[in-house]
C-alpha cells in the first residue's frame, strides 16, 4: 500500500472538512449580517413569552449575547400568555397597530391565529443556514423554537420516596385527595393522555381526578407554589422551575411516572408587525449555535441527547411522548379537550 | 336694523356666556370619555361574539341574555355577587364610621398619625392583600392557622380559619375599601358644624344621642353616597375574589366576566361577556337612582352656612385609649399582617411560610432580580406619570362636573353627573376591553399603545368617585355664601377663588390623593390596556402574578408600590390635608 499516498489523501480531506465546518460557521453569521441593517433601522423588537424573563430566547445572559452581537437592536419583553395576548393581537391588527412583533406558543393555540391569517410565515434559509438541522411546522413555515415540559412534582419534605405513584392512575388514589395541585398550564400534559389511552379511559381518569378535589387555577404556575409550600403534596411544575427551585433549596423533586409529555413551542412572528426585520433577526439568531447555546443554559431549547434537559430525565428512566408527532386532527383534539377540562375543573371546589 | 342685530349678538352672548362654556366644555369632555365605551358595550351584548369580535360581521342574538338570565349558574352568580357586595359594605362602612368619627370627631390621641396609618391599607392593591391574606390564613399552612392549631392543640391539619371562602373573601374586601370610604367620609366629618350638636346637647339629649339623631342624619348624603358608590365597586371587584374565590369555586360576576374573556383555551366570548356586564349596569342603575333621590333632598343637608364656626371635639374620657387600642386592631388586621407577609416574601428566595429554617434563608435577591428586570424601570417612570396625571385631571373635571349637577341652573346640566356615574356600573375588565377597541376602531386619535390610553382610561373610571366626593363637599355649601360675595361685589371668578375653592379644597385634596393612590394600585384596566410601551408597576405584578412562580419577585414590587403610595399618602396627609384642631 502506497502509505504516503494515504496520507496525503488523509491531510486533503481534513483539510476540506475542517474548511467546511468554518465557512459552516461563518455562514450563519453571514446569513444574519445580511439582516442586521434593516433590523437596526428599526431599532427594537417586542417579545413576549409566557415563561417570564424572555427565557425562550436564553432569557438574561441570552439577550445580552444578542444585543451584543447586534447593537442598536433592544429587546422589549413582556410575559402575557396566548389567551391574553392573542385576543388583543387579532383587535390590534384590525385596526394596524400592533404592539408585539412575535410571541412563542405550541401549534394548538397557533393554528387559529394561523387561520386568521395572522402569522408571518417564514422561510427557512432567511433564517438559518442548516434549515434540515431544525424542525418547521406549518408547511415548513414555522421554526420550532424549543421543548417544554410541565410534569408532576412532590414535595419532599411531606411525601416520602416509597410512598410516590408510579403510574398516572395512582394518583386516584383515596391518600392523594385534596393535596393534587394543577393549574391553566400543567393540566396541558393530561390532554394528551386522550389520544393515547382513548376516550373511555380518559374521561374515567378525569372524572377519578376530579373526585380528587385537586387544587386548581388557570394561573400558570400556580401549582408549583403549592407543591413547594406543601399545601399540595404533588402537582405539575414545568421543568425550568423545578431546576431553579432546586437550586435555591426549594423541597421538590421531579416525579418520574410516565410518559412524560414533550410538547413543542414554536416562534410565531405575527403579520405587519413593528418590527418584521428586527423579529426575523432575532428567530435567526436564536436558530444559531450561538442562541441555541443560550437557551439551553437558561433551561429552555430541545431535550435531546447532550442538552441538560435531556441529561437530568434520561437517568429517572421516563418515557418521553413528543407532542411533535400530533398530526392536525390531534391538535384540534388536544386544544378541544383543554377547553372540555377546563370546564369540568372550573366546578372543582 | 341695530336693534335687531344687537339682539341677534345679545342671545349669542347669552348662548355662549363664560359660565355656559364653562358648564359646557367639561360636560362635552365627560360625554366623550363615557358614551363611546358604553355604546360598544350596549352593541356587544347583543352579538354573537363566538370566536370573534363584537365589531366584526357577526349576527346580532338575545343568545348572550338568555345565558346570563336563564343558565343554571345565573342563580348562584347572582346570589354570590350580592351577598358578597353587600356584606362588604356593610361592614366595611360600619368600621369606616367609627373609624372617621373617631378621628374627626373625638378628642382620641394621635388622630393625625391614626388617619395615615388607616390610610395605609389603600396603598395595598387588592390583588396583593389577597396574596397576603392567602398566606396567613390558607387552610392548611396559612400562618394564623399554624399558630391556632398549635396554640389550642388541635388534631385537624386544616382549619380553623379558611380565607378560601365567601366570608374570607368578603373579610378581606371589606379591609381593604375600608380606607376608601374613611377619605369618603374625612372631608364631610370635618366640616360639620357642631352648632346643631350643641344645640341637642343644650335640650337635654346625651351625646350618643346627639350623633344618632342630628350628626348622622346629617351626614346621610356623604354616608350614602360612600356606601353606593362601594357597593357599586364591591360589584365591580375582580382582584380579591380572583385570588381566594377562583380556587374555591366561589363565582362572582366579575370573575366571571374575566373567564369569558380570558379562557384557559379558545377566544374570549366578548358578547356574554357584555350580557353580564349589562346586567351589572342594570344592578348599578338602581343604586343611582337611590343616590340620585339622596342628592335632590340636598338643601335640607347644608351645614357649612355663611355663620363662624368652629370644629367641636367629643370628649371620650376613659374609652379614648380603648378607642385607640380599636384603631390599632385595624391596623393590625389591615396593614401589619399583609404588609409583614410581603416583606417575608420578598425577602424569601422562594416562597415559604416562617420557620427557623426559612430566617436562614433571607436574602435580597428578588430586590437585585428587580434591577435586571427589563420593564422596572419604565414601569416605575409610567407609574408616576399616570398617576399624578390621572388624579389632577379626575380632580379639575369632575370639580366642575359636580359643580354643574349640583348649581347648574338649565336643564341637562345633571347630565354629565349622571353620567360618570352610570360608568361605575361597567366591570372595569370590560370598561379595559370596551376602551382598547373604542381607540382602535377610531385610529384618529393615535393614543393605543402609549400611556395616555390609560391615563383616558383611569380618568373616566374615577369621575364616579371624584364627582359624588366634590358632590358631597359642593352640597355642604349654602348658596348664601356666594350670594354674599355678589351682594358685595365680588365678580364670580372672586367667589370661586377666594370663597368656593378654599371651602373645597380639603374635598378636593382628599380626592387627588384618593385618586392618585388608587391609580398606583389599579391593575385591571392597565392590564387590558397593557402593551410594551406602555407598562405600569400594577400591571407588572399581575403579569409576574399570573405567570406564577415568582412570588418573591411579586412581593418584591409590590413593597415597592407600596413605599411609593405610603411616601405619597403621608406626605398628602402632612402637606395637602393637615388636621384642624
Amino acid at each position: 500500500m502506497n502509505y504516503r499516498l494515504i496520507i496525503l489523501v488523509s491531510v486533503v480531506l481534513a483539510f476540506i472538512c475542517g474548511g467546511a465546518s468554518d465557512s459552516s460557521s461563518q455562514n450563519w453569521e453571514t446569513l444574519l449580517q445580511k439582516l442586521y441593517p434593516a433590523a437596526k433601522k428599526e431599532g427594537a423588537v417586542h417579545f413576549n413569552g409566557a415563561g417570564g424573563g424572555g427565557i425562550e430566547i436564553g432569557g438574561k445572559d441570552g439577550m445580552e449575547k444578542f444585543s451584543k452581537r447586534f447593537p442598536g437592536i433592544s429587546i422589549v419583553v413582556s410575559g402575557l400568555s396566548s389567551s391574553k395576548l392573542y385576543p388583543r393581537v387579532i383587535a390590534e391588527a384590525r385596526a394596524g397597530s400592533l404592539t408585539v412583533d412575535m410571541d412563542v406558543e405550541d401549534p394548538p393555540a397557533v393554528k387559529p391565529m394561523i387561520d386568521r391569517g395572522l402569522i408571518a410565515m417564514m422561510d427557512p434559509k432567511e433564517l438559518t443556514d442548516k434549515p434540515e438541522h431544525f424542525r418547521f411546522v406549518f408547511d415548513n413555515k414555522l421554526p420550532v423554537s424549543r421543548h417544554q415540559i410541565t410534569h408532576l412534582a412532590y414535595n419532599t419534605k411531606a411525601v416520602s420516596k416509597n410512598d410516590l405513584p408510579k403510574s398516572y392512575e395512582d394518583l386516584l388514589n383515596p391518600k392523594w385527595k385534596g393535596r393534587l395541585a394543577f393549574d391553566g398550564r400543567g393540566m396541558w400534559g393530561f390532554t394528551h393522555l386522550r389520544i393515547l389511552w382513548g376516550e373511555d379511559k380518559f374521561w374515567k381518569f378525569i372524572n377519578g381526578l376530579t373526585a380528587q378535589q385537586p387544587l386548581w387555577s388557570t394561573r400558570c404556575n400556580s401549582a408549583t407554589d403549592k407543591v413547594v409550600t406543601g399545601e399540595a403534596l404533588i402537582g405539575c411544575v414545568s421543568m425550568t422551575s423545578l431546576d431553579e427551585l432546586k437550586k435555591k433549596g426549594a423541597p421538590v423533586e421531579f416525579l418520574p411516572i410516565s410518559p412524560v409529555f414533550v410538547r413543542i413551542e414554536l416562534f410565531v412572528p405575527f403579520k405587519n408587525a413593528p418590527h418584521p426585520n428586527a423579529t426575523k433577526l432575532l428567530i435567526g439568531w436564536a436558530l444559531s449555535p450561538e442562541g441555541i447555546e443560550a437557551m439551553n443554559k437558561a433551561g429552555s431549547g430541545m431535550v435531546v441527547p447532550g442538552t441538560p434537559i435531556y441529561d437530568v430525565l434520561k437517568p429517572t428512566g421516563v418515557e418521553l411522548f413528543f407532542a411533535d408527532r400530533l398530526t392536525p386532527e390531534q391538535l384540534d383534539l388536544v386544544q378541544k379537550t383543554r377547553g372540555e377540562m377546563a370546564k369540568a375543573w372550573g366546578a372543582v371546589k | 336694523m341695530d336693534a335687531a342685530v344687537n339682539l341677534t349678538r345679545f342671545k349669542w352672548t347669552q348662548a355662549f356666556s363664560a359660565e355656559k362654556l364653562i358648564y359646557l366644555i367639561p360636560g362635552a369632555i365627560v360625554t366623550y370619555l363615557v358614551l363611546p365605551p358604553l355604546a360598544l358595550l350596549i352593541m356587544s351584548s347583543f352579538r354573537k361574539t363566538q370566536d370573534q369580535l363584537p365589531i366584526e360581521a357577526v349576527p346580532w342574538t338575545f343568545a348572550n341574555y338568555l345565558h346570563v338570565f336563564t343558565s343554571a349558574e345565573s342563580y348562584v352568580l347572582f346570589q354570590n355577587s350580592l351577598t358578597y357586595a353587600l356584606c362588604t359594605v356593610v361592614v366595611a362602612s360600619t368600621v369606616a364610621v367609627v373609624l372617621v368619627w373617631l378621628i374627626e370627631r373625638s378628642d382620641m390621641p394621635h388622630g393625625d398619625l391614626c388617619m395615615s396609618l388607616v390610610l395605609i391599607p389603600l396603598a395595598l392593591p387588592g390583588l396583593i392583600t389577597a396574596i397576603g391574606w392567602s398566606f396567613l390564613a390558607s387552610p392548611r399552612v396559612g400562618v394564623f392557622n399554624v399558630v391556632l392549631r398549635s396554640l389550642f392543640g388541635m388534631d385537624a391539619a386544616i382549619g380553623p380559619l379558611n380565607i378560601y371562602s365567601l366570608a374570607g373573601i368578603i373579610f378581606v374586601s371589606a379591609l381593604s375599601i375600608i380606607p376608601s370610604i374613611v377619605l369618603m367620609l374625612s372631608g364631610a366629618f370635618r366640616n360639620f358644624d357642631p352648632a346643631l350638636e350643641e344645640a341637642s346637647e343644650a335640650s337635654g339629649a346625651s351625646a350618643l344621642r346627639t350623633q344618632r339623631s342630628v350628626t348622622l342624619p346629617l351626614l346621610r348624603p356623604a354616608l350614602m353616597g360612600a356606601f353606593i358608590y362601594n357597593l357599586a365597586d364591591a360589584l365591580d371587584n375582580f382582584q380579591i375574589p380572583s385570588v381566594l374565590g377562583l380556587n374555591a369555586g366561589i363565582h362572582v360576576y366579575s370573575t366571571k366576566i374575566y373567564l369569558a374573556t380570558n379562557p384557559l383555551s379558545g377566544l374570549p366570548d366578548y358578547g356574554l361577556a357584555s350580557g353580564y356586564s349589562m346586567l351589572l349596569f342594570l344592578l348599578a342603575m338602581g343604586l343611582i337612582i337611590a343616590h340620585q333621590r339622596t342628592m335632590q333632598r340636598q338643601h335640607n343637608f347644608a351645614v357649612v352656612t355663611g355663620k363662624g364656626y368652629r370644629p367641636r371635639r367629643v370628649a371620650l374620657g376613659k374609652w379614648k385609649y380603648l378607642a385607640f387600642s380599636g384603631v390599632g386592631l385595624y391596623l393590625f388586621l389591615g396593614a401589619v399582617c399583609p404588609l409583614l407577609v410581603l416583606i417575608w416574601t420578598s425577602l424569601q428566595p422562594f416562597f415559604s411560610m416562617p420557620s427557623a429554617e426559612a430566617l436562614a434563608r433571607l436574602t435580597l435577591s428578588n430586590y437585585r432580580a428587580l434591577l435586571d428586570l427589563g420593564q422596572f424601570k419604565a414601569a416605575i417612570t409610567n407609574t408616576l406619570v399616570v398617576s399624578l396625571a390621572v388624579a389632577t385631571a379626575t380632580m379639575v373635571l369632575s370639580s366642575l362636573t359636580a359643580w354643574m349637577a349640583v348649581r347648574g341652573r338649565f336643564r341637562g346640566s345633571s347630565i354629565p353627573d349622571f353620567l360618570t356615574f352610570v360608568n361605575t356600573a361597567v366591570p372595569s375588565v370590560v370598561f379595559g376591553l370596551a376602551i382598547m377597541l373604542v381607540y382602535l376602531s377610531f385610529p384618529i386619535v393615535r393614543i393605543y399603545g402609549t400611556i395616555w390610553i390609560i391615563i383616558i382610561a383611569l380618568c373616566t373610571r374615577y369621575l364616579s368617585f371624584s364627582t359624588r366626593l366634590m358632590g358631597g363637599a359642593v352640597v355642604q355649601i349654602h348658596k348664601e355664601l356666594e350670594e354674599a360675595s355678589e351682594a358685595s361685589g365680588g365678580s364670580p371668578w372672586v367667589t370661586v377663588f377666594r370663597i368656593t375653592l378654599p371651602l373645597l379644597m380639603p374635598a378636593l385634596l382628599s380626592g387627588w390623593l384618593w385618586v392618585a393612590v388608587h391609580t398606583l394600585r389599579e391593575a385591571t384596566i392597565a392590564v387590558m390596556l397593557m402593551t410594551p410601551a406602555n407598562v405600569v408597576l400594577s400591571a407588572l405584578v399581575w403579569e409576574k402574578f399570573q405567570q406564577g412562580g415568582e412570588h418573591g419577585l411579586v412581593a418584591a414590587m409590590s413593597v415597592v408600590i407600596i413605599s411609593i403610595s405610603m411616601t405619597l399618602t403621608f406626605f398628602g396627609r402632612k402637606v395637602l390635608l393637615p388636621r384642624q384642631n
